[in-house]
């Protein structure tokens, strides 16, 4: 792959990484250092890529590891930092949103994931290193938790 | 819950991401040259010196204070605050070996210096957690010393440790206690020495004893792949004496901001000899709609001098706690609203910054707080925003577009065409020791071209002030990006560039043009329009505020624009057929063609997760022309759904075509990793040179040229994509290295698409030379790379113009 399809891949995925930072990371700044680190790796590395076809798995593996990298330090520095944002005026379901950023992060990223980017539970599962059948359990526990914050809250 | 509810619930993917990732995909394409900056020259000449010394002792390789000083140098009585052979126990761990080096506490922080050594140097190599999937330590590392070559230049770290035979082992630091208290800290920064890592951190610590307190780290090793803990130490602890040398300035008395709908409870600022801190607590205002608009994490905060001009490193902005938004205004939540913006700065030797209390500023109908007349020392003023020169203009009523350049530049050849439809601006903006003037504007029906003027008191830095950036790709990186919106509709910020132009004129002026458009929501514009320019940053310097805050910075722009004067040289149709190309449906929404380029909205309907079709375009008569950029967004969604996108395709030439052709490129199903076709080319050729490839594809190389600076090969083509030329000496390898990746570019003029490069500098070249001329003559051939490209030519959708 040369660089130049390396980025428009890359660029291809913008909505998919994008979804996968918001979910992780509540600073916009933050987001885009992951993404902007993630896009690095990505380029210098697509030659050790051996299948092209688990292009999109591997960049999102970076992206998530890239985020994590970043929660791991913001929890150095300040511990409300794993506070997921709310209310910050961005166009969108709110009420979801706010849900969806409730959830433990375990339960959180597979949603993203599966239901937001549109990944099978198989891709998922090479990308988190978490057995189909445990990503099943959390999608199911992590639907429950959404359908009961959503009636909490009086939105069906 | 349905599909269509989760892909919409986070919203768009707003624009600064996008950018995020251009840029970072610009910076990255362009490979970076190993190259010694003048600070580790410094640091090597300090160690010289020591190691001719008897009096050099190896376990304090990289001192506190050189590192702390990196950017700007802290005060010499910075000196005398250091710390070292502090008494220590702990800090062991199976591979690795902790030892705290220096310690040095200005009363605001504590900095120390963390080395970590392996236990066993022949069979563990260690890699910092955040760096292990660099691709080599030589482009990670910005100090190291004694590492072997063959160790810098492996591909990964992971290579480098099987090389060797050894286990790659991560150390890392989990927690800092200074006496009881948990002190948060910052990233540190890093310097590889020898098989050792030296770690320096920063933690906020307000001195509160003279007493020595111990400092407890506890340190880890992690697995560099899975980021597991794989082995935590006994504390490491140590004695060290937590005062400094503070003074403090300290406001607690709120005061308002009506415009910006804040108000301000504490400003405090705390001067060191290491740096300056400062903290502005603000809270909004209940129910205030202007705060509320501006997003509650983002207030702007600016620091001026008592001349208006920026006070380096000390603009920022806040972050706040959580609150709740209902219809655009912001209900207060007790408790929960206040927010701090942290910045740093770093004091020159012997500079001095006073203040005074915001409560003897006077508060401008802008909103900003100002010095009263009588002060006549330095101030801080606290400004949320900025007011913009504005300006009416006629397109079509003719401008004066200079030139830019000399040889081979893309606008160059229809800069008089593009006069025809353009107007004179003229709106300066000077802050901050920048002067930037938008001279001239043009646009057609769904494109904003501007060409500009910026000129700096000091000599223009290029991002990141980074020497091995040069030739074009250095004016490009100092130049301003502007954003754009249309009637003040921040919601559709125009901010794609993809074509720009940028060259110095000299060491302080640059010159550029640009053309702006949505890739985002295209649509045509209105006969009479708003327009907000606005630029964020250029020359190393940025306003870091919210994509959307057109007054978040200084260098903006109001415009009224008539664009009824240049409807005459804009071609257009707007044919709102409908036609499929394999499982996607798409409406042919405008069509516009003009001196700018051309210009093809679409509406895009295709199943969910999809890219937009990209396509190849032709006019009449069957010449290509080139495509320039093509929607790239994804449609959200799975397989099941579809989804209706609208997306622009941008390309060169067809000003007097009668109708143009798209063709699908991908009439097969390419996998990634099909072997690329290849023409090889003798350098000594006869051109124009036709180079042949399946699916009736071909390259036309026109003209090669070469001198001991560079390259500039003209070559037409009819593929999608720009061809890959790789020159090449009697092997497969080229004699010669070039300083970054080609800038690909389409002369507007003749539709030739252009491939310049800048050689990298060899030694022993001439002066003014970067490689000796006998370098060249080892030039055999050029390797013409076709993509894999598979088009449709016969079921070709035509267009007709008007």
């Amino acid at each position: 792959m040369t660089i130049d399809q390396c980025a428009e891949r890359l660029m291809a995925m913008r909505d998919k990484l994008f979804r996968v930072g918001y979910g992780l990371l509540r600073v916009e700044a933050d987001r885009e250092d992951a993404v902007s680190e993630t896009i690095r790796k990505a380029l210098a590395r697509r030659a050790g890529l051996r299948d092209e076809a688990r292009f999109e798995a591997w960049v999102m593996r970076i992206m998530i590891h890239e985020c994590y990298a970043l929660l791991r330090k913001k929890r150095r520095e300040f511990p409300v930092m794993e506070l997921p944002e709310r209310g910050n005026g961005r166009a969108g379901d709110a009420a979801l949103k706010d849900a969806i950023l409730e959830l433990p992060v375990e339960l959180r990223l597979p949603v993203i994931l599966h239901y937001m980017d549109g990944y099978t539970l198989a891709e998922i599962s090479a990308m988190l290193n978490v057995p189909e059948g445990t990503l099943k359990s959390r999608l199911s526990r992590a639907r429950a938790k959404l359908r009961h914050e959503l009636i909490e809250e009086g939105i069906s | 819950m349905n599909k269509e509810r989760f892909e919409a619930a986070f919203g768009k993917t707003p624009p600064s991401f996008e950018m995020a990732m251009r840029r970072s995909i610009q910076a990255h394409k362009t490979p970076k040259r190993p190259a010694i900056s003048g600070r580790m020259v410094l640091v090597g000449a300090v160690v010289m010196v020591l190691l001719c010394g008897a009096a050099y002792a190896a376990a304090v390789s990289f001192g506190l204070l050189d590192l702390l000083g990196r950017e700007q140098p802290v005060q010499p009585s910075a000196a005398a605050l250091l710390q070292t052979q502090n008494a220590q126990t702990g800090g062991e761990l199976p591979d690795v070996r902790f030892t705290l080096e220096q310690v040095l506490s200005d009363g605001e922080q504590i900095f120390f210096t963390l080395r970590a050594t392996p236990e066993a140097p022949d069979r563990v190599m260690l890699v910092d957690a955040d760096r292990s999937m660099e691709p080599s330590i030589e482009q990670s590392i910005d100090y190291w010393r004694d590492i072997p070559e063959e160790q810098k230049q492996s591909t990964t770290f992971e290579q480098a440790a099987a090389d060797q035979g050894k286990v790659l082992v991560c150390p890392f630091l989990d927690a800092i206690f200074l006496g009881e208290e948990t002190l948060p800290h910052s990233q540190p920064t890093l310097a590889y020495d020898g098989g050792d890592i030296v770690y320096v951190f920063a933690a906020d610590y307000a001195a509160k004893t003279d007493e020595p307190l111990a400092l407890r780290l506890r340190v880890n090793q992690m697995d560099p792949l899975l980021g597991d803990e794989t082995a935590v130490s006994s504390w490491l602890t140590a004695d060290v004496v937590p005062t400094g040398n503070v003074i403090n300035y300290n406001w607690n008395a709120p005061r308002d901001l009506d415009k910006l709908g804040i108000t301000i409870t504490q400003l405090y600022v705390a001067a060191t000899p290491v740096g300056l801190h400062t903290s502005v607590v603000y809270k909004p205002i209940d129910g205030a709609d202007e705060f509320a608009r501006r997003e509650v994490g983002d207030l702007f905060l600016d620091f001026v001098d008592e001349e208006g001009n920026s006070i380096d490193g000390l603009s920022s902005t806040g972050w706040a706690g959580a609150g709740l938004m209902r219809n655009g205004y912001y209900l207060h939540e007790e408790g929960l609203a206040s927010a701090q913006a942290f910045t740093g700065l770093y004091l020159k030797n012997g500079e001095e910054l006073v203040f005074f209390s915001i409560e003897d500023a006077e508060i401008d109908p802008d909103g900003s707080a100002k010095p009263m007349d009588d002060q006549d020392e330095g101030i801080i003023s606290i400004s949320g925003s900025f007011v913009h020169p504005t300006a009416d203009v006629a397109l079509g009523s003719g401008a004066s577009i200079p030139l830019l350049g000399e040889f081979d530049t893309e606008y160059s050849g229809i800069a008089r065409e593009i006069e025809r439809m353009a107007a004179n601006v003229d709106l300066s903006v000077s802050a901050d020791g920048f002067r930037l003037t938008v001279d001239q504007i043009a646009a057609d029906d769904s494109s904003i071209w501007l060409s500009y003027t910026l000129i700096g008191d000091a000599p223009l830095k290029t991002q990141r002030n980074d020497p091995s950036i040069q030739g074009d790709y250095a004016a490009l990186l100092t130049a301003p990006h502007f954003w754009a919106a249309i009637d003040g509709d921040t919601e559709n910020v125009l901010w794609s560039t993809h074509r720009q132009e940028a060259f110095f004129e000299d060491a302080h002026t640059l010159k550029g043009w640009m053309l702006i458009y949505s890739e985002d929501n295209p649509a045509v514009f209105p006969e009479k329009f708003r327009l907000n320019l606005w630029t964020y940053g250029f020359a190393n310097r940025g306003y870091e505020t919210q994509d959307d805050r057109i007054d978040g910075t200084p260098f903006g722009y109001e415009l009224t624009v008539d664009r009824s004067g240049a409807a005459k040289f804009i071609r257009t149709a707007r044919p709102n057929t409908t036609f499929k190309v394999r499982d996607r449906e798409i409406r042919v929404v405008n069509l516009s063609i003009s001196a700018l380029g051309g210009m093809l909205l679409l509406d895009e309907t295709m199943p969910g997760g999809g890219v937009p079709t990209d396509f190849l375009i032709l006019d009449e008569q069957g010449n290509s022309l080139p495509v320039e950029s093509q929607g790239k967004y994804v449609a959200p969604g799975g397989k099941n759904s579809r989804h209706t996108m609208r997306h622009a395709i941008t390309f060169v030439g067809g000003l007097n075509a009668k109708s143009i052709r798209l063709v699908d490129p991908w009439g097969k199903e390419i996998a990634w990793g099909d072997p690329a076709q290849e023409v090889v080319m003798p350098i000594d050729q006869a051109l124009p040179f036709t180079a042949q490839f399946a699916d009736g594809m071909i390259v036309v190389i026109e003209k090669i040229e070469m001198d001991e600076n560079g390259m500039s090969i003209r070559y037409r083509s009819n593929q999608l994509n720009e061809a890959d030329l790789i020159l090449k000496g009697d092997g497969d390898e080229s004699p010669v290295e070039t300083e970054t990746t080609p800038r690909h570019f389409v002369d507007r003029a003749t539709g030739a698409r252009v491939a310049k490069n800048l050689w990298r500098a060899e030694r022993g070249a001439a002066p003014g030379a970067r490689i000796k001329a006998e370098t060249l003559k080892g030039i055999r051939s050029i390797g013409i790379i076709a993509r894999s490209e598979s088009p449709l030519w016969d079921q070709a959708i035509v267009i007709d113009i008007d």
